[in-house]
């Protein structure tokens, strides 16, 4: 087997995919775009294309590098990941995405503005919206800038600085120029190379088995200094709570990422939303599964000692264009890893996007400007945004390399689960909710997250925490999930109780639940 | 002449939507909604529960082989797997079939921007949606802002409506 990685065939692949997606994100731009166009595509996609656009914006590098190099390490504790971030999407199908799609117009605050007093709502849901974008850019950017610069076989810090540059860069292009029309381009692109690419190689590493996949398992334990134990969960970990809580967070927090939420929004109606999520869930279902056969590849033709040597580029994460490499050399694993590139900038493209909307709509237009803004306005404060959020993206990147951020993605979700869904759930099916409440739960529970996250052994105690010189790891587990959702939750309540509800808060809310339930009066698609 | 002195002009949206949810036909439409997808909720998050405690508190019984070097665990999240396609499946099924029929009905009743007297039974939504033959297929109904003085703007308020 070798390792040789030959970074030019590794080059030119990327240069492809870039070009590719460059031409594509400039035939559909259009340089007036409207707020509804630049925002949301015109909501002309269809129910499969943003299903498959859905699956190409939330399978992150995490997803498919992170995943199977997690299997091939530790076993049976990487699949778990994979579990909750399949199931989660049934929160999104049956309570969120039809009704979301049916009241709301680009932005998770537009939903909960319906019938709350706007402009707090619309600043709080902002601040979590932003917050929740940030961390996943910056888990994204870093870990994905390092292991791009390792694959392109660039060393040191410079050139993997000047990595993170390049995706920050590409992702304002794509964006500035595309709108959500480019994005979901490149995320439907980046979905069929993806699931396409992890199909092959399943079928490859299969078939040196015997498409015995019990063969796949001997071999991988055979190879693992802990034997059988890869085939139990506990070696990634040891400790149940923590995977509890860590696992409420990913149930939960998918239907509250919103990113994930601003896609809903393409199409033109709450039944294609629907269709758009059935999709998603079974294109993601097989995904993982796929995964599942590629972490156990990795880990039998791999082997998890390469993965852990200090001079495999890119170490465990590495563990899936290392598979490709070994069973169909250095062109298969330049295919994959330039997946893994699309897959990269997929994600920061749509997260772009994303802030993007959040600040121009929610902030600028609704709460600075009073809603006093021409539409054109917003959509070019919407691409300044754009470039600072790619500025700051690019900076936060840098910044973080060589730092341990992987617990970022899952702060991101624990956000997600705490300070956005109990909100969104709680003004869809509760009729007595009111602004007090969702500023609470808002406010509360992305403050609980970030107090315990920073009081969490991720952030000091130990040598794998990002400063492994302090310690004030207060907070014994290392996702705050477990007790920021239901903080979140019972903020959401005691918020509505104590506060008062707007004059006309049941006119309001009869207006959003017919809406909400039977799409009437819900935006359709426009032409243009 | 009762009928001549009643307004050409649609109802406000405040007030359309306050009868529509009042109607017992929005009231069946809600409460299928909720006997459908509340216990599903429940059953999945409770299923997803237990396979997280059962892999993180019973790590030999999840390493129970079944066949082969195919265990426990692996089953049991095949089983998530599996029963997150039923579900989903399940779901579109039913939604596509009974519920959006019923939905639609509600809705042209709702954007047609005439609420019938007897909209409290059953079948009036149907019944409004015939009559008004001009009623626009979509928002429209909503969106025309010419009527009712007063009223509140359907779409998500993009003016800086105090409240």
């Amino acid at each position: 087997m070798s390792h040789e990685i030959n970074p030019v065939i590794n080059m030119i692949v990327f240069a492809l995919f870039v070009a590719v997606t460059l031409f594509i994100v400039f035939r559909v731009s259009r340089q007036k775009a409207s707020a509804a166009e630049f925002y949301a595509g015109n909501r002309s996609f269809s129910g499969p294309q943003n299903g498959i656009a859905i699956s190409g914006d939330y399978l992150s590098a995490a997803s498919f590098l992170g995943i199977c190099g997690a299997i091939a390490m530790a076993g049976y504790d990487g699949f778990l990941y994979s579990i909750g971030f399949l199931v989660a999407w049934l929160v999104a199908l049956l309570l969120v995405a039809e009704l979301l799609r049916n009241t709301g117009k680009f932005t998770m605050a537009d939903v909960l503005s319906f019938r709350l007093n706007q402009r707090p709502v619309r600043l709080a849901a902002s601040l979590t919206t932003l917050a929740v974008c940030f961390f996943y850019l910056i888990a994204q950017m870093a870990g994905a800038g390092g292991l791009v610069a390792l694959l392109l076989g660039l060393e040191g810090k410079l050139p993997t600085a000047l990595t993170v540059v390049v995706v920050g860069l590409l992702m304002i292009v794509y964006v500035i120029v595309g709108g959500m029309k480019g994005t979901t381009w490149v995320q439907i692109i980046k979905a069929v190379l993806l699931v396409v690419g992890v199909g092959i190689l399943a079928i490859l590493v299969l078939g040196r088995y015997g498409f015995n996949f019990s063969a796949v398992l001997d071999e991988a334990i055979a190879m693992s200094p802990d034997g059988e134990a890869i085939l139990a969960p506990g070696l990634k970990y040891p400790n149940p709570v923590d995977f509890l809580s860590l696992g409420l967070a990913l149930v939960l927090g998918t239907a509250g990422l919103p990113h994930v939420l601003m896609r809903f929004y393409t199409v033109p109606s709450g039944k294609e939303a629907r269709r758009s999520v059935v999709w998603a869930i079974w294109i993601i279902g097989i995904f993982y599964v796929l995964t599942l056969i590629l972490g156990y590849g990795a880990a039998a033709l791999v082997g998890p000692e390469v993965l852990a040597d200090p001079s495999t580029p890119g170490g465990e994460n590495a563990a899936a264009p290392l598979l490709a490499l070994a069973i169909g050399g250095p062109v298969l694993m330049a295919v994959v890893s330039a997946i893994a590139f699309a897959t990269i900038l997929a994600v920061v493209a749509g997260l772009a996007i994303t802030a993007a909307t959040s600040f121009a709509h929610d902030i600028y237009a609704s709460v600075i400007r009073k809603g006093e803004v021409p539409a054109d306005d917003e959509v070019k404060i919407a691409r300044w945004t754009v470039v600072a959020i790619g500025i700051l993206a690019i900076v936060g990147g840098v910044v973080a390399l060589g730092q341990n951020v992987a617990f970022l993605v899952a702060l991101a979700f624990a956000v997600a689960a705490s300070a956005n869904l109990p909100t969104i759930l709680f003004s869809l099916f509760w009729k007595r909710f009111n602004t007090g409440g969702a500023l609470f739960s808002m406010i509360g529970g992305l403050a609980a997250c970030l107090i315990l996250i920073v009081l969490s052994p991720a952030v000091s105690g130990n040598e794998k925490a990002m400063f492994p010189g302090a310690d004030f790891d207060l907070f014994p587990l290392s996702n705050p999930g477990i007790v920021s959702i239901p903080l979140g939750f019972l903020l959401g309540i005691v918020g509505t109780f104590v506060t008062k509800s707007e004059p006309d808060h049941e006119a309001k809310a009869a207006e959003m639940e017919v809406r909400a339930f039977t799409g009437a009066g819900a935006e359709g698609a426009s032409d243009h | 002449m009762s009928d001549l002195s009643r307004s050409p002009d649609p109802l406000s949206v405040a007030e359309r939507s306050i009868a529509v949810q009042q109607s017992e036909d929005f009231q069946r439409l809600r409460r299928s909604f909720l006997s459908f997808i509340v216990p599903l909720t429940v059953l999945f998050l409770a299923w997803y529960l237990l396979y997280v405690i059962l892999a993180g508190w019973t790590h030999e019984f999840f390493a129970i082989k079944v066949f082969g070097n195919v265990n426990v665990g692996l089953l049991f999240g095949f089983g998530q797997v599996i029963t997150t396609f039923a579900i989903t499946m399940f779901y579109r099924s039913w939604a596509d079939k009974r519920y959006d029929p019923h939905a639609e009905a509600i809705r042209a009743e709702m954007e047609s921007g005439e609420i019938l007297e007897d909209s409290a039974t059953p079948g009036a939504g149907q019944g409004a949606a015939d009559r008004d033959s001009a009623a626009p297929e979509r928002s429209d109904g909503l969106a025309d802002p010419g009527h009712a003085p007063g009223r509140h703007r359907a779409d998500v308020p993009e003016e800086g409506d105090q409240r």
